[in-house]
C-alpha cells in the first residue's frame, strides 16, 4: 500500500530543492517584450487584410518602404529608413560573419558567440557588461524569431551579443538556439557556464557599426 | 511622469501577478524542461505573452498555469520544428554532477528520467499546488490521466530518491 505521507515527503524534497531558483528579471523587461507582441499581434490582420501577408521581407517592404541590407537562407537584416528600425530574422545559424557584417552596415554593433558543444546549462552570459535579453529565437519559423532594433534610441556604447548555444532536453533531444541580448558595452567574454566565474575568450570578434 | 498611451493600471496589475508568480512559473518549468538558463528565457518568454494578453489570461481561471503550459508549449513546439533527433550522450550526464549550486544534480537526474508529461503534472502540482481538476484543464488531458500520471511519477521518484532522502533524515 502506499503511503500518502511519504508521497508528500518525496514531492516536498523536490519542492525544496528549487527553493533558491528565482527569475530576477524585472516586470519593466518582460513587459517591454510584451509590448511588441502586441503590436505585432494588431499589425498582422491588417495585414493579412490587405493580402500582403506572405514572405517577411514584402511585408517589411509595403509595411513602412524597408530596404532590405541582406536577404539570404540563413538570415534577414533590413533597415526602414523613415523609423530608422533594423528588422533582424534568423533562420540558421551558418553565416555569422555574414550576419554581423550585415548588422554593421546597418549600423548595429555586435559581438557573437558560437558555442557548438551541447550543454546542460544553457547560454553562456556575457562578462564584465549588463545584459538585456531580447530575443531567444528557435530557428526557424517561430513568432520570437524577429527582432526589431532602433540602433538611435539604444544606450551610447551598447552592442548587440548574439550567442549561438545548443541545449539537451534530457529525452536524447538537441536544441540549437540563438539568443541576441543588448549588452551595455564590449563584453570580455562569455561565461561558458551557469556558475562558472572564468569567462571564457569569444570565437567570433566583434564588430563596429559603419 | 506618466506617458500618454500606456495602460499603466494595466502594467501595474500584470506587474503584481509577474512578482508573485515568477518564482513558481520557473521553478515548474525548470523541473520540466530540465535546463536553467533555457526555463529563465522560456519562462519570461510566456509572462511577456501573458502581458500581450493580459485582458484574457488576467481573467483565467490559473493564469500562473497559463504561463507554465504557454512556455511548455513553445518548448514543444520549438522541438517540433526542429525535428533533429541525436542519441544522448552519457557526458550529459556525467556534466550534471559538475554543476556547483542550484538543486541537486539528483533530483534533477530523477526528474529528468521521468517522461515529459509525468515531469510536467509533478511540476504544476510542486511549484504551482494545482489540484488535479486545474492541473487537468492546464494540460489539457483527463483528470484521470492526470492522477495516473501523478502516482506514477511519485513512486519513480521516491524510488530513485530513496537513499537520499533516507540520507537526510540521518
Amino acid at each position: 500500500m502506499i503511503d500518502q505521507n511519504e508521497d508528500e515527503g518525496v514531492l516536498a524534497v523536490i519542492g525544496s530543492a528549487f527553493d533558491g531558483t528565482h527569475l530576477t528579471r524585472e516586470p519593466s523587461e518582460v513587459i517591454g517584450r510584451g509590448r511588441t507582441l502586441r503590436r505585432r499581434r494588431r499589425t498582422m490582420p491588417v495585414l493579412a487584410t490587405l493580402g500582403i501577408a506572405g514572405a517577411s521581407l514584402s511585408i517589411a517592404m509595403v509595411a513602412g518602404g524597408t530596404t532590405p541590407n541582406s536577404d539570404s537562407a540563413a538570415f534577414s537584416v533590413s533597415t526602414n529608413p523613415r523609423t530608422g528600425a533594423v528588422e533582424v530574422k534568423i533562420y540558421q545559424f551558418n553565416d555569422a560573419a555574414g550576419l554581423q557584417e550585415a548588422l554593421a552596415d546597418a549600423g548595429v554593433r555586435t559581438v557573437v558567440n558560437v558555442d557548438p558543444v551541447p550543454t546542460e546549462v544553457g547560454r553562456c552570459r556575457w562578462a564584465g557588461v549588463t545584459e538585456k535579453l531580447r530575443m531567444v529565437n528557435p530557428m526557424p519559423g517561430d513568432d520570437t524569431s524577429e527582432l526589431f532594433i532602433y540602433p538611435s534610441q539604444d544606450p551610447p556604447g551598447s552592442v548587440y551579443g548574439i550567442n549561438y548555444y545548443v541545449v539537451g532536453d534530457g529525452d536524447g533531444r538537441l536544441m540549437h538556439l540563438v539568443s541576441m541580448s543588448l549588452l551595455s558595452g564590449e563584453p570580455t567574454g562569455c561565461f561558458g557556464h551557469f556558475h562558472d566565474p572564468s569567462p571564457t575568450p569569444l570565437a567570433h570578434a566583434s564588430s563596429s557599426a559603419r | 511622469m506618466r506617458k500618454r498611451g500606456v495602460d499603466h493600471e494595466r502594467e501595474e496589475d500584470f506587474a503584481d501577478f509577474y512578482r508573485g508568480a515568477r518564482d513558481g512559473c520557473l521553478r515548474a518549468v525548470y523541473a520540466a524542461c530540465g535546463d536553467r538558463a533555457l526555463a529563465e528565457d522560456l519562462t519570461a518568454e510566456a509572462f511577456a505573452r501573458a502581458y500581450a494578453s493580459w485582458g484574457k489570461v488576467s481573467r483565467h481561471p490559473a493564469p500562473r498555469a497559463w504561463v507554465v503550459r504557454t512556455a511548455l508549449n513553445t518548448h514543444v513546439s520549438w522541438w517540433r520544428r526542429r525535428r533533429r533527433e541525436v542519441a544522448w550522450d552519457d557526458a550529459h550526464d556525467e556534466a550534471l554532477h559538475e554543476i556547483p549550486s542550484g538543486p541537486d544534480p539528483r533530483v534533477l537526474a530523477a526528474l529528468r528520467a521521468l517522461p515529459r508529461r509525468q515531469r510536467e503534472v509533478v511540476a504544476l502540482r510542486i511549484f504551482l499546488d494545482l489540484d488535479t481538476e486545474t492541473t487537468a484543464r492546464a494540460l489539457g488531458i483527463a483528470p484521470g490521466t492526470v492522477t495516473a500520471h501523478l502516482a506514477r511519477a511519485t513512486a519513480a521518484l521516491r524510488g530513485a530518491l530513496a537513499p537520499f532522502i533516507e540520507q537526510e533524515k540521518v
